[in-house]
């Protein structure tokens, strides 16, 4: 197959970056996005041009690595899936196709595809963890977690935090992210010492990065390759509002030391 | 500073607000169907309501106000979080047309509310001491520019009511996951059915012209009295 | 050299007890005086920066990726083993060390298994208390399945991803510390060098990814638990970024690197479709508990599967092996698998590939059933190949999943650069010739969480900081002579402009490594390895193709300094399976078979082999550390 890429280039923050159009040929249908990617890049660098970056690691859809906007939609047309997922035979032959990189303030493009994700880890450092030091935790059957509670916290766990949802997003809101690990934890009964700090510190470093509002457009959940529900949005705003309500005292760092 | 999750919250509550008001209004206005003599009794009784309207009135212009200042920051703030926008416009087919426009819609139903304000209320005339608000709302509407104008603004109206009122439950958290499929369905029905509901009156008073009852208002209250 | 393994004295159960005994500790206060390097956050890099943050040590954490989180250790898929015997099967803490000896070939330290299988029990209870929403039955009870090399059901899983789930366990674990101000994360920050000051290990030098910037970051002792090294065969089902890099350097600046000839290849990979793919995917060995693997009898038999009768299948794992059947271990399900492939009966293009059929489990189970176990990994199965494993069986092919060699450490896991501890996939430890299924998970959270708190507890309060000038910082001439030495070789690289890519030399490089040093290997093909790989190395280094600048993100010059490694180690790897002249394991010698099954020689090689490097140029010395068997008898290994 032949395809006509339009690529992004950045060359790192500060460069203000432009669409540049290769071609990819002889790509077999078998060949994922990214393995095509690798052909131009291969192209590139046998002709002394730099090559385009692109974030990649595990190349099975579980890192979370990989992720960018092909023709407006993060990791490509197909539901359930990464970038590095999505295979050529899902194109048409001779087709064009529009590259660009996740899009949002709190996502700054570093180079080509490249954008700085580390806003949805500090996400997770301001709460979403639960307090038990290693040691001798009680033996993992001495409290059972109903069948239902276990596997719905599974789902939700599910979340490879690649950004998708954002991307997708109109507003470039993390909601969907962030539900999905408060959801985890809020499910679970070993989650609920913290459960309003956690839910009230999340919310606020989710805002202070700079991500937008959710005014439920549901496009997050259509475009996760980890089908994360929308449901956890719910549950997310109800967990806020609660413990808002209940005006828990914020816990500001509850590390031991 | 309010955190997203409150902004919509309120949001959501102030739009609940809202709604709950249109239902009522909506009410109310379907008794133009019933005649001049049922409409006005019922105007008049609002207005007798004294001390209590105005301050139903004030709690409502309350809540609008609540409603577009936030409306206003909550876009400011996402217009803020992607600052360049796509090469490529697309979606994954659960974004509406209507869910994009939320604030186009709000704008154009709050322009519309100030010059319907200025027209209905203000504009209300007396006759016997009994306002005769039949008679101007179909008077008005016997006018196809502005029979034709409130119905497009109706749609506007439904088109921000559909993603509105499919939204309230997701955002006051009370959405369970075996609903959701029906809410976007059910939001657009109870949008569309007020917003189709209002337009119906200009249509009802531009196509069929009907004429006033034949005894006038201040009668008609007379009458009532007696029961 | 005499390596010292430094294990306690005691009886086999006692060993540990007696280690955590005798162990010196840093009080507290002190504690929050000595600085610890964490290079890599997979399961052992993670949870020892949060069980070492815990104990209020100052811990800086470095990975390549752009998130802690995306460690390879996220793509485990199968499960964690733990003798719980919550199933009443009859396992106990020794069934597990013995089913981890013999699953080895009785190439592994006695003591380090038996701890391993001591702290499996903890491991589960403490990831249930940091939340890890392991799979459950209805009663709210935890969920356990089988793996490969084991008659019993310990395995403790989350669908098919329990990887990501105990790593994002860990990694939550860590970002509490990160909060606590105890854990400070250097992501995108590649380690280059091991900085050594007076014999002791003192820092690393570090290429910042995102600017180019070199680094340098001093610490009281300095862990590696930078993973596996199978990409040296280009083709693995590790992710793109695995490497030898960070132990490389350290075997360059004095550790010792053991057993690298060990390699795992998996038997249950999807085979390889076309020449510009970039790895393999791995379907969980949990499949084999259901699947059952077969090939045609008749050579070229071109039938599609469901023509295919019973009678004329060979379910050549079920016949071989009948007491373990399709449960057979990987190495001997991946031989048995290349023997029928070898002998013509393969199916699926090229003929490489043996069938996973899952026709009578939906049979028995019916199709919700499967689906609820395993639908995962047919959605996967299906993206990737187009094909439907509901309706016609699986095509799966053996390939490079593991490695059972590393930097050699003692049972403290200490490499023989003291104050540099080695945990996880990047050590030697705990495998000897052959892993077992869902046993990585777990030896990398025992040595992050359990065992490095009292390692480093005690080379602290025994070394560090006793010695007068301890303090050092980044001035120091070592750490200069380091940071100038990394900036030469990466200016290098760039000046080359050569016409090769980066990938090109990896490929052919994972090609002769898969041919010659792959499933079975012989002495003239590891000879000529010796030989070849120099020579693809000369070339490389006249020959390459690096684009970019140094002062920005530039993934060629990263690929191109792993693949530079990568020449170096796939030379040692390949003197070790030559010099290791038997076979075990996943290391298989033609020349030492019997009826196609490995012969061990206990005799001459019950020891690992521990390479010492001797500078640029030099042959490599081979020195061994002699294994000794108080518990287990070695015995032929057999699952028949
Ligand atoms: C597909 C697949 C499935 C598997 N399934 C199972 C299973 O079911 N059960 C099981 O027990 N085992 C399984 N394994 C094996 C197991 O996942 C690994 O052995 C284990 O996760 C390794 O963990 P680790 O912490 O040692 O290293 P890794 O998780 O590989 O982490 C390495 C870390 O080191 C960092 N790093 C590496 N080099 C550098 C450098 N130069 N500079 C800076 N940082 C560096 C990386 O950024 C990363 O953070 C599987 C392996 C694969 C490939
Ligand atoms: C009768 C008048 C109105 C009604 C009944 C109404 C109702 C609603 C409702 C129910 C919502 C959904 C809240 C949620 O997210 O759950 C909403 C959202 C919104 N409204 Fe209104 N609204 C009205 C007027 C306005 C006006 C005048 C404006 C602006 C000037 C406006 C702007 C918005 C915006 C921007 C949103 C989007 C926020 C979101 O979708 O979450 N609305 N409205
Ligand atoms: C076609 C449909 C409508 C008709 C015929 C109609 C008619 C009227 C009339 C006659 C009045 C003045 C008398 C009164 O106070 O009750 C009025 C007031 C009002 N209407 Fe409407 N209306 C319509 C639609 C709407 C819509 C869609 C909105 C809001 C979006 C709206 C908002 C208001 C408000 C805010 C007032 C002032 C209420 C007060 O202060 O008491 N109306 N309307
Ligand atoms: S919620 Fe989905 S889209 Fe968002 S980061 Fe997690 S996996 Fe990606
Ligand atoms: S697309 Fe955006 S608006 Fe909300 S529902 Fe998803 S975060
Ligand atoms: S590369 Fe890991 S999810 Fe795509």
């Amino acid at each position: 197959m032949n395809f006509t890429l339009k690529v992004w280039r950045q060359k790192n923050a500060s460069d203000a970056g432009r669409i540049e159009t290769y071609q990819a040929k002889d790509i077999s249908p078998d060949a994922s996005f990214l393995e095509m990617l690798d052909i131009v890049n291969n192209e590139l660098e046998a002709s002394g041009q730099p090559a385009i970056a692109f974030e990649h690691d595990c190349r099975e859809g579980i890192c979370g690595s990989c992720g960018v906007m092909i023709d407006g939609l993060p990791h490509g047309p197909e539901p359930g899936v990464t970038t590095c997922q999505l295979y050529m035979r899902k194109f048409q032959d001779g087709a064009t196709i529009v590259v660009e990189p996740f899009r949002a303030r709190a996502f700054p493009v570093m180079k080509d595809l490249v954008v700085d994700r580390a806003a949805f880890d500090r996400i997770i450092q301001s709460g979403g963890y639960i307090s038990v030091n290693t040691g001798n935790a009680p033996d993992g059957n001495a409290l059972p977690i109903p069948k239902v509670d276990a596997d719905k916290s599974f789902a939700a766990a599910q979340c490879i935090g690649c950004g998708a949802c954002v991307a997708s997003c109109k507003n470039a809101s993390a909601m969907l992210f962030t539900s999905a690990k408060v959801s985890q934890f809020a499910l679970l009964p070993q989650g609920q010492a913290e459960r309003r700090s956690r839910v009230l510190r999340m919310v606020d470093t989710m805002d202070t990065e700079g991500f937008g509002n959710c005014t439920n457009e549901g496009e997050c959940e259509a475009k996760c390759p980890k089908k994360i529900s929308l449901s956890n949005i719910a549950r997310l705003n109800r967990e806020y509002i609660t413990a808002a309500a209940l005006k828990e005292q914020k816990t500001e760092s509850v590390g031991d030391a | 500073m309010m955190r997203s999750i409150l902004k919509k919250f309120f949001m959501a509550l102030t739009g609940l607000g809202l709604l709950g008001f249109l239902v009522t209004h909506l009410a109310g206005n379907l008794l133009i169907f019933k005649g001049s003599g049922a409409f006005n009794l019922y105007a008049d009784n609002l207005e007798h309501l004294g001390l209590l309207l105005i301050v139903a009135e004030l709690g409502l212009s309350a809540i609008f106000v609540a409603h577009i200042v936030l409306a206003i920051k909550v876009t400011l703030e996402n217009k803020a979080a992607r600052p360049i926008a796509y090469q490529v416009k697309n979606t994954a087919g659960q974004s509406t047309f209507a869910s994009r426009t939320m604030m186009i819609t709000g704008v154009l139903i709050l322009i519309f509310v100030v010059f319907h304000i200025i027209h209905f209320k203000l504009g209300a005339k007396k006759d016997h001491g009994v306002t005769v608000l039949w008679e101007l709302v179909v008077n008005t509407f016997s006018n196809p520019v502005y029979a034709l104008g409130y119905v497009v603004f109706m749609l506007i109206l439904g088109t921000h009511l559909s993603h509105g009122a499919s939204s309230i439950l997701q955002t006051l958290g009370i959405l369970k996951p075996h609903w959701r499929a029906n809410s976007r369905v059910v939001g657009a029905l109870i949008g569309w059915g007020i917003a189709l509901g209002f337009a119906s009156l200009p249509l009802y008073a531009l196509l069929v012209k009907p004429a006033p009852d034949a005894r006038p208002a201040a009668q008609f209250m007379i009458m009532e009295d007696k029961k | 050299m005499t390596l010292d393994a430094k294990i306690p004295s005691g009886d086999l159960e006692k060993k540990w007890d007696n280690r955590q005994f005798e162990t010196k500790l840093v009080n507290p206060a002190n504690r929050r005086k000595y600085t610890v390097i964490i290079v890599g956050t997979g399961l052992a890099g993670a949870s020892a920066a949060a069980s070492l943050g815990e104990l209020g040590y100052n811990v800086q954490s470095f990975c390549f990726q752009d998130s802690p989180r995306r460690a390879h250790s996220i793509a485990a898929q199968g499960g964690i083993n733990a003798a719980k015997n919550y199933q009443n099967d009859g396992d106990s803490v020794y069934k597990l060390f013995y089913d981890t000896m013999k699953g080895g070939d009785y190439r592994a330290r006695e003591a380090n298994v038996y701890r391993l299988a001591q702290l499996s029990v903890k491991i589960i209870d403490h990831c249930v208390a940091i939340g890890v929403p392991f799979a459950r039955e209805y009663g709210g009870l935890l969920a356990n399945r089988s793996f490969g090399g084991s008659q019993l059901s310990r395995t403790f899983y989350a669908a098919g991803q329990t990887g990501q789930q105990l790593l994002l366990g860990a990694y939550s674990a860590m970002s509490r510390q990160v909060d606590a101000g105890k854990v400070k994360v250097f992501a995108r920050h590649e380690m280059l060098d091991l900085i050594v000051v007076d014999g002791l290990a003192r820092g690393i030098v570090t290429r910042d990814l995102e600017t180019g910037k070199i680094e340098s970051f001093v610490a009281d002792a300095v862990c590696l638990a930078t993973g596996g090294y199978g990409n040296v065969f280009y083709l693995s089902t590790n992710a793109k970024g695995c490497n030898v890099t960070a132990i490389w350097r350290a075997y360059k600046r004095g550790a010792f690197m053991a057993n690298p000839c060990y390699t795992q290849i998996h038997p249950t990979c999807i085979p390889v479709a076309g020449d510009y793919q970039s790895k393999l995917t791995l379907m969980s060995e949990s499949l084999r508990n259901d699947g059952r693997v077969w090939v045609p009898k008749k050579q070229g038999d071109n039938r599609k599967a469901d023509q295919i009768p019973d009678d004329d299948r060979d379910y050549f794992l079920e016949r071989k092996y009948p007491s373990y059947g399709n449960l057979a271990p990987r190495d001997i399900a991946s031989r048995a698998a290349k023997e029928q492939c070898d002998q013509g009966r393969g199916v699926g293009p090229g003929g490489k590939g043996v069938y996973l059929d899952f026709r009578d489990a939906i049979k028995r189970d019916g199709e919700p059933k499967v689906k609820e176990k395993y639908g995962n990994l047919f959605h996967m199965y299906n993206e990737i190949t187009g094909e439907n494993a509901y309706a016609q069986p699986m095509r799966i092919y053996p390939a490079v999943h593991y490695t059972m060699g590393g930097l050699w450490v003692d049972y403290n896991l200490m490499s023989t650069i003291p104050g540099m501890f080695v945990m996880g996939e990047a050590n030697f430890s705990d495998h000897g010739a052959n892993r077992l299924g869902a046993s990585a998970l777990m030896q990398g959270l025992a040595d992050g969480y359990f065992v490095i708190p009292f390692s480093i507890a005690n080379y602290l309060s025994t070394t560090a900081g006793k010695k007068p000038g301890w303090k050092i910082d980044t001035n120091h001439p070592a750490v200069k002579a380091a940071e100038a030495e990394v900036t030469q070789r990466l200016n290098t690289f760039l000046s080359i402009k050569g016409k090769r890519t980066v990938d090109s030399f990896h490929r052919e490089l994972g090609q002769l490594m898969w041919d010659k040093c792959g499933m079975a290997r012989n002495e003239a093909g590891l000879k000529e390895l010796l030989q070849k790989i120099p020579a693809l190395r000369e070339e490389f280094w006249k020959n390459v193709s690096v684009t970019g600048d140094q002062g920005e993100i530039n993934q060629v010059l990263e690929r191109a300094g792993r693949v530079a490694d990568f020449l170096e180690f796939g030379e040692l790897t390949a003197r070790d399976a030559l010099e290791r002249r038997e076979s075990c394991g996943g290391h298989f010698r033609e020349e030492f078979q019997k009826e196609g099954e490995c012969q061990r020689d206990d005799g001459n090689f019950a020891h690992v082999a521990a390479w010492e490097y001797k500078g640029k140029d030099e042959t490599p010395v081979r020195n061994e550390e002699k294994l000794n068997f108080e518990r287990v008898k070695p015995d032929e290994r057999s699952y028949k």
